[in-house]
């Protein structure tokens, strides 16, 4: 009887090890190993508010970055966006291309949209393939300020603002020229801008980028841009207020101060009244339209990263080069498990960076020779996962990808030392 | 008072959505029973409408649940409307958008409703800016409608305005197919599995086809079989990370 029991016993095992491998096999097989290749609607999602004041720019910048964006331009990637979007982006730019016209009319209450841009680059076979997809809000900026702004509006802003992954904190360069001509009124304007950005950014835990709009109005202040930005953001610093909200944020992470013209160095001019106006000649050339955009992914990963104990990440990441195959595989699983768990507490249970999350590091990570590390395991594991050739190829096109948006940050700062601010007093 | 079986006569109240030199778009001129309950930002969907276009009508619910009819239209604003400038201080146009509130929809063209509200509406205009910073919302009254409402039937559920479509990606955690990522043993097959061994046991146990033999099967013999299983859990396959909670449609 003994005999008979032990061997149920040995055949239950077996049937139940068998069962659990042919669902492991199946798994493996019937749905792309994870992160090796989201669907469309798999991407990860990255939602932004620019938090500006009337008249700042918020739109402006919106399509003029799309349109710098909307083709590649030397670029590895480029911006798609629902088609409806693309119409009234493109209609925006060409009111304001349009020399002869006047500005566009400002955005209303009761038109606040979502604006959302995939990055595509190509994939294999030359196919587009989409990378990631950033979501940007455009709404009436007086609803910032309003003191009787009420509705649905700013009820949908406030939540856009509190879910938002990262800020971009829009100063218009409007009223720090008027400010450096010694108008008073903007000296009222320029506290107004930051008290509402110390009031939404101060009490918030996410990335936030300060982006110094029409920056061609100031291009008279000196001829090196460089050293405009750092007159620029010394007024800005003087500012207590502003101050404490760089220095707060500068304590965990980077802050950078990116100017951006929307229409270029040669398309307006301030007439005798101090409203900016177009050149009858002006040619639209946008300046660094992109960079507010390409800011966004590099400073979210890095704060998923901020969340991980950095001496076991090393430790994780330097076992991705150990002598056994076995050992990297393992590396790399516990490398996504912990970047995982990171990005949840930055995301929340809805975790739209789950998925992509190695790839994230391998294009993101900022460690020495780590990058092509975790892409070297990613390749390896693929390879002994049976994943496709082609699933391979697009991996590394959105790593490169990726890295291309962290290198445009990167130029940046070298070609602009003054953008990043720190802690000053 | 009765038009029609179908439509019916009733009141309205004014309303204007604009901006000026320096403040933003805003609800200058709301119904009293709004203002009162400071429910104006309801009427802010307005300030959607196309320029020079046609009518347009939404519904909006105040929180006390009272369904609201608004018509209206949007126009640049003109040297006549106000003696100041028709733009802002950015240099862009100015607009107003005027209305009415009701409580039934339109039946009939509310044009002449319009022009009606924009005689009440435009010297509140001229007064925000007079003085933009210090202007408050005021409230309109009730007006008289000469276009005919709908007369709706009661108990059926009234259109709820929506401020903007918007794309919403599904988000990776919550995909049908994350389940399928898991490779987790299902439960059915699971016990599937456990009822054939048992009835291999059983088979091996009896043998049917050896009764011929001189074996002679325990007859009073119970075997009773535990088994534990376990599913993967956190970070159980290479690459997945942690399986959240999240339940998946």
């Amino acid at each position: 009887m003994a005999a008979v029991l032990i061997g149920s016993a040995v055949l239950i095992t077996v049937v139940v090890l068998g069962l659990r491998w042919w669902s492991h096999r199946s798994a493996r097989t019937t749905v792309p190993a994870p992160g090796s290749g989201p669907a469309h609607t798999d991407l990860p999602t990255f939602d932004v508010v620019a938090l500006g004041t009337r008249g700042s720019g918020k739109t402006m910048l919106l399509a003029s970055m799309y349109s710098q964006l909307q083709t590649r331009s030397g670029r590895g990637y480029y911006v798609t966006a629902p088609f409806d979007q693309v119409v009234r982006l493109n209609q925006w730019f060409g009111e304001v291309a349009d020399p002869q016209a006047g500005w566009p009319r400002s955005t209303g209450t009761g038109e606040t949209r979502l604006f959302s841009f995939t990055v595509h680059t190509e994939g294999a076979y030359a196919r587009p393939l989409p990378v990631l997809t950033v979501n940007y809000l455009d709404y009436a900026g007086g609803l910032l300020t309003d003191p009787e702004a009420s509705g649905p509006d700013l009820t949908e802003l406030c939540a856009r603002i509190d879910s938002a992954h990262a800020l971009i904190g829009i100063i218009d360069g409007f009223w720090i020229r008027r400010l450096i001509d010694g108008d008073l009124v903007a000296k009222t304007r320029m506290q107004q801008i930051v008290t509402t950005m110390v009031h939404l950014m101060l009490r918030v835990d996410r990335p936030v980028t300060f982006v110094i709009t029409k920056w061609d109005l100031l291009q008279d202040i000196a001829v090196d841009e460089d050293e405009r930005l750092g007159f620029v953001r010394k007024h800005l610093m003087h500012n207590q207020n502003f101050r404490d909200l760089v220095n707060a944020h500068a304590a965990h992470r980077v802050v950078r101060l990116v100017p951006v013209s929307s229409v270029g160095p040669d398309f307006t001019a301030l007439d005798h009244a101090g409203i900016v106006v177009k050149r009858p000649d002006g040619e639209l050339r946008p300046t660094n339209a992109d960079l507010p955009f390409a800011a966004v992914v590099p400073d979210v990963w890095d704060q998923i990263e901020q969340g991980v104990d950095q001496a076991e990440l090393a430790a994780v990441f330097a076992r991705l080069s150990g002598p056994t195959a076995k050992g990297r595989a393992a590396a790399l699983s516990d490398a996504a498990g912990m970047l995982t768990q990171a990005a949840g507490r930055v995301f929340g249970l809805v975790n739209p960076v789950a998925g992509a999350i190695l790839d994230l590091a391998a294009g993101l990570h900022r460690g020495p020779s780590v990058e092509q590390q975790v892409s070297t395991a990613l390749s390896a594991r693929d390879e002994r996962s049976g994943v496709e050739a082609e699933l391979r190829f697009n991996r590394q096109a959105r790593i490169t990808v990726l890295r291309e948006l962290r290198s445009r940050v990167d130029v940046l700062e070298g070609r602009l030392p003054s953008s990043r601010l720190g802690s000053e007093v | 008072m009765e038009a029609a079986d179908s439509v019916v006569q009733e009141v309205g109240w004014p309303f204007l959505v604009s901006a000026g030199l320096v403040r933003d778009y805003t609800v200058l001129v709301a119904p009293d029973f709004l203002v009162a309950d400071g429910e104006q930002g309801l009427l802010g969907i307005a300030g959607g409408a196309v320029d020079g276009g046609p009518i347009e009508s939404r519904t909006v619910r105040t929180s006390s649940g009272r369904l609201l009819a608004l018509s209206y239209a949007a126009r640049l604003l003109t040297a006549e409307d106000s003696s100041g400038t028709v733009a802002d201080e950015f240099g862009r146009p100015l607009r107003l958008v005027v209305g009415v509130v009701t409580d039934r929809s339109r039946a009939t063209d509310p044009t002449r409703d319009l022009a009606r509200a924009e005689t009440v509406v435009l010297p509140a205009y001229r007064r925000f800016r007079a003085d933009e910073s210090a202007y408050r919302v005021e409230p309109s009254h009730r007006e008289p409608m000469r276009s005919l409402a709908l007369r709706e039937p009661e108990g059926l559920p009234a259109p709820v305005a929506v401020p903007y479509a918007e794309p919403v990606p599904v988000p990776y955690a919550a995909m049908p197919d994350r389940r399928r990522m898991r490779p987790v043993v299902s439960p059915v097959l699971l016990v599937f599995g456990v009822v054939v061994a048992l009835l291999l046991v059983l088979l091996l146990l009896f043998r049917p086809w050896a009764t011929s033999g001189g074996c002679v099967p325990a007859s009073s013999t119970t075997t009773t079989t535990t088994t534990t299983t376990t599913t993967p859990g956190v970070g159980g396959a290479a690459g997945t990370g942690p399986v959240t909670t999240t339940t998946c449609p």
